[in-house]
């Protein structure tokens, strides 16, 4: 039997889950939390197998919960069960601790599943959380100027070509029909990309990735 | 005798002509004009420099928008222009009137019921001066509304708190009484039953809103209110099926006034009651109901635009003030003509000082301005962002829950009908319901963007995320330059804001194939360029319009800069820099 407590504040919701479980043999619904406080009572006092946790709850964050769970009580695994879907929200949850993360207006089958899954010590992502995470990882921060290829857009190259062609800004402003600060904030772009401290050296470096010939 | 009786007749006639004309000169607030007869109407007065006939002009003309469009920066400002010619000609009921339809429109808006106490204050010191004790008793009872229904007082602000709400409102029905004055005792039993609903004394509150009830046949606004009052105590009663007649009721009278205030709440009122009841198709067509509801109130492109005239209607109280000041110094200036002249005649060096001094009350009252108009912009953008704030919540804790509250119910519904024609009915049902749930997340994250506890980089990363998703077909790039530095959460929010609203044009107009979001942060700055490779625009012939305007005025508040940079078929760069330090301060 796999022993599941319920965590959120709103009670017709978490009366309405419970509801779901009613005929599934292995899940038993152990206690309703509807704040932290009287959560971490059930847990003193009870062996819980799955907590399925709301994030947004009236006393402490979800996030501080979820953490403290996975420090203190290694043996139980939390869902996460809310309404945000914020990307960022969804990394921070899961790099907490949590094994599966599922909106509120889940099916049946998939809360079955999600419990079972993690039960058995595994991480039960769907499809979109999937596609959360993925994309995330596809993307590697450029949070830094040094190493690899900058990426520029097209106005940077514009401005990028033309300093190399030893144009003073006026020129460049002139030629490209913008006015002088707006050059000057794509050159400053341009030197954080490239992490240069002067014009030379980012030449040097625009050189060195081909970007300019 | 007879040439002399022609002129006499002739007299007579040509008086009773210019009496007949000086009679029906003025248009009447009993009736209907049509929009382009009060136009022409308020062209001629404008021309004769008419003080009476604009005010009652733009009277009639706020009360025709009022009509059509409810609360709209049209009905408002219609409503200033006339109180300030009601000013001219010192009409002082007139100037009230006006004033309290003003307020009347204030008084149910969060953000700005503080001015509706303002205008209403000020009315009834008014007619505490002339003890118009009828008039007294009214405003009593518009201050006691919202006294009422708001119970989010600052204790700092208002002095209304320190009223003991039972104790006057016993008194003011008192006074009705005593005066016979059927309408203002309708209204005041029922903010009587108001007040017991409020303190969950559902008896008294249905004893004082029945009263009110049977006095307020011909009264559509008194009439849609107190069935909508009783349907919530019927709704606390338990008797949910008389509620929702009630609300229905109230429904069909809230729309003929189109009334969108009390619309969203009738509608929220029978989405609780289906909800209640487990009528789940009901509920949810009573939910999308309510959000419209909200959102037509809250969202319209109206009430927004209204927000934004906050600044001028504050420059406007400015200058009717000052108006009047100058009219006043006028009328003395005629009385000391002779002093004045005087004055020039002993010597030009008094007048110089007259005038040095009068330049330099013209430069503070110059400073004054410019501090106001940065007070009211800070104001403006504060109440917005609270309006926003409260919705999102509304929508994401309240909507949000009871939609996912539903979909578990059907969830827990759906193996017993499964193979019947009912399982088949919940199948969409279930699906119409995420949608709805997707559809109020995405409308919670639009007016609160959670993420910003997290740091600025996290929620602009959402924020192109859902940009993303939103827009399959175009790459859209996120890269930030530099560690993220302290930004205090009012710079983080409104910079946000305006990524946000340029993205928003970007996906809007630019047909783009790419759209790329770079933050640089230094230490005591934060640069942002979002450009795309779409289609671009004439700078010139796309000036300033209103999205841009928004984008410009929150950045000079936050002291940064803005560029444009596009031409067409170059895309577009909006180039943003924002100084972390030397921000405007101590503006609370």
């Amino acid at each position: 039997m796999i022993k599941v407590t319920i965590v959120d504040d709103h009670v017709i919701f978490a009366e309405g889950l419970e509801s779901i479980f009613l005929d599934a043999h292995d899940i038993q619904i152990t206690a309703r939390c509807h704040n932290a406080e009287s959560f971490w009572n059930v847990m003193e006092t009870n062996s819980i197998d799955v907590v399925l946790l709301d994030i947004s709850l009236p006393d402490v964050s979800g996030l501080n919960v979820c953490e403290q769970i996975v420090r203190d009580y290694p043996n139980t695994r939390v869902i996460a069960l809310t309404m945000h879907d914020e990307p960022s929200l969804v990394k921070k949850m899961i790099k907490k601790g949590a094994m599966a993360y599922l909106l509120k207006n889940t099916t049946k089958s998939e809360l079955w599943a999600a419990i079972r899954t993690v039960y058995s010590g595994k991480k039960y992502y769907n499809e979109n959380l999937m596609q959360l995470l993925l994309d995330g990882e596809d993307k590697p921060k450029k949070n830094s100027s040094m190493g690899g290829r900058p990426h520029l857009t097209r106005r940077e190259k514009e401005v990028l070509d033309l300093i190399a062609k030893g144009l003073t800004t006026q020129q460049i402003a002139d030629k490209l029909f913008v006015s002088i600060k707006a050059v000057e904030f794509h050159r400053s772009s341009l030197l954080t990309k490239f992490g240069s401290q002067n014009t030379p050296s980012m030449i040097k470096e625009a050189i060195e990735y081909e970007f300019i010939s | 005798m007879s040439l002399f009786r022609k002129i006499f007749w002739l007299l007579l006639f040509s008086l009773l002509l210019v009496g007949a004309k000086a009679n029906d000169f003025y248009p009447t607030l009993k009736k209907n004009y049509q929009q382009k007869k009060l136009d022409s109407l308020i062209e001629i007065y404008k021309d004769k420099g008419d003080a009476k006939g604009l005010a009652i002009a733009h009277e009639l003309k706020g009360i025709f928008f009022q009509h059509i469009y409810y609360y709209s920066s049209s009905t408002v400002s219609n409503f200033y222009e006339s109180a300030k010619n009601y000013v001219k000609i010192n009409d002082s009921n007139g100037y009230y009137r006006v004033k309290k339809r003003i307020a009347d429109l204030y008084s149910v808006d969060d953000a700005k019921y503080r001015y509706a106490i303002d205008y209403y204050k000020e009315a009834l010191g008014f007619y505490h001066l002339k003890k118009d004790k009828v008039k007294i008793a009214s405003y009593r009872l518009d201050l006691l509304n919202i006294a009422i229904n708001k119970d989010t007082f600052s204790k700092k602000e208002d002095r209304l708190i320190s009223w003991n709400r039972e104790k006057v409102l016993k008194e003011t029905i008192q006074d009705c009484k005593k005066f016979k004055d059927q309408r203002y005792l309708t209204y005041a039993y029922s903010l009587y039953g108001a007040y017991w609903l409020r303190k969950e004394n559902l008896n008294d509150a249905l004893k004082y809103t029945e009263m009110s009830l049977a006095r307020s046949q011909s009264r559509s606004y008194l009439m849609s209110l107190n069935l909508l009052q009783k349907g919530e105590i019927q709704k606390l009663k338990n008797d949910l099926l008389g509620a929702i007649l009630l609300f229905k009721k109230s429904e069909l009278i809230a729309d003929v006034q189109n009334n969108k205030y009390l619309m969203q709440l009738i509608c929220k009122g029978q989405a609780e009651c289906y909800t209640a009841m487990n009528n789940s198709p009901k509920a949810l067509e009573y939910w999308q109901k309510t959000a419209e509801a909200i959102e037509k109130y809250y969202n319209s492109g109206q009430t927004q635009f209204t927000r934004s005239e906050e600044i001028s209607n504050a420059l406007r109280d400015a200058t009717t003030a000052q108006e009047l000041v100058e009219e006043k110094k006028s009328r003395r200036e005629n009385l000391i003509y002779f002093l004045v002249a005087l004055i020039l005649v002993a010597g030009s060096a008094g007048f110089w000082i007259a005038r040095v001094k009068l330049r330099e009350k013209d430069l503070i009252n110059q400073q004054q301005r410019a501090e106001m108009e940065l007070k009211s912009m800070k104001s403006l953008i504060d109440g917005q962002e609270k309006e926003r704030n409260r919705v999102a919540k509304d929508l994401h804790d309240g909507l949000g829950a009871h939609l996912s509250s539903i979909k578990l119910f059907i969830e827990s519904q759906k193996d017993k009908y499964e193979s019947t024609v009912q399982g088949k009915l919940l199948e969409p049902l279930a699906k119409n319901i995420d949608e709805a749930c997707l559809e109020t997340r995405n409308i919670s994250h639009d007016l609160r963007p959670f993420a910003l506890k997290f740091g600025f980089s996290a929620a602009l990363g959402d924020l192109v995320k859902k940009a993303q998703i939103a827009l399959p077909e175009v790459e859209v790039v996120f890269d930030t330059y530099g560690d993220e530095p302290q930004i205090g959460e009012e710079i983080a929010l409104m910079v946000y804001r305006v990524v946000q609203e340029i993205l928003n044009n970007a996906a809007k107009y630019a047909k783009a194939k790419q759209i790329s979001v770079q933050v640089f942060y230094e230490p005591s700055q934060i640069s942002i360029n979002v450009e795309d490779d779409g289609q671009g625009f004439d700078l010139k012939v796309v000036k300033e319009g209103n999205g841009l305007g928004n984008i410009r005025s929150r950045i000079d508040y936050l002291g940064g800069q803005v560029i444009w940079q596009s031409a067409p078929n170059q895309g577009t760069a909006v180039l943003i820099s924002i100084p972390l330090v030397n921000l405007p301060e101590n503006l609370g």
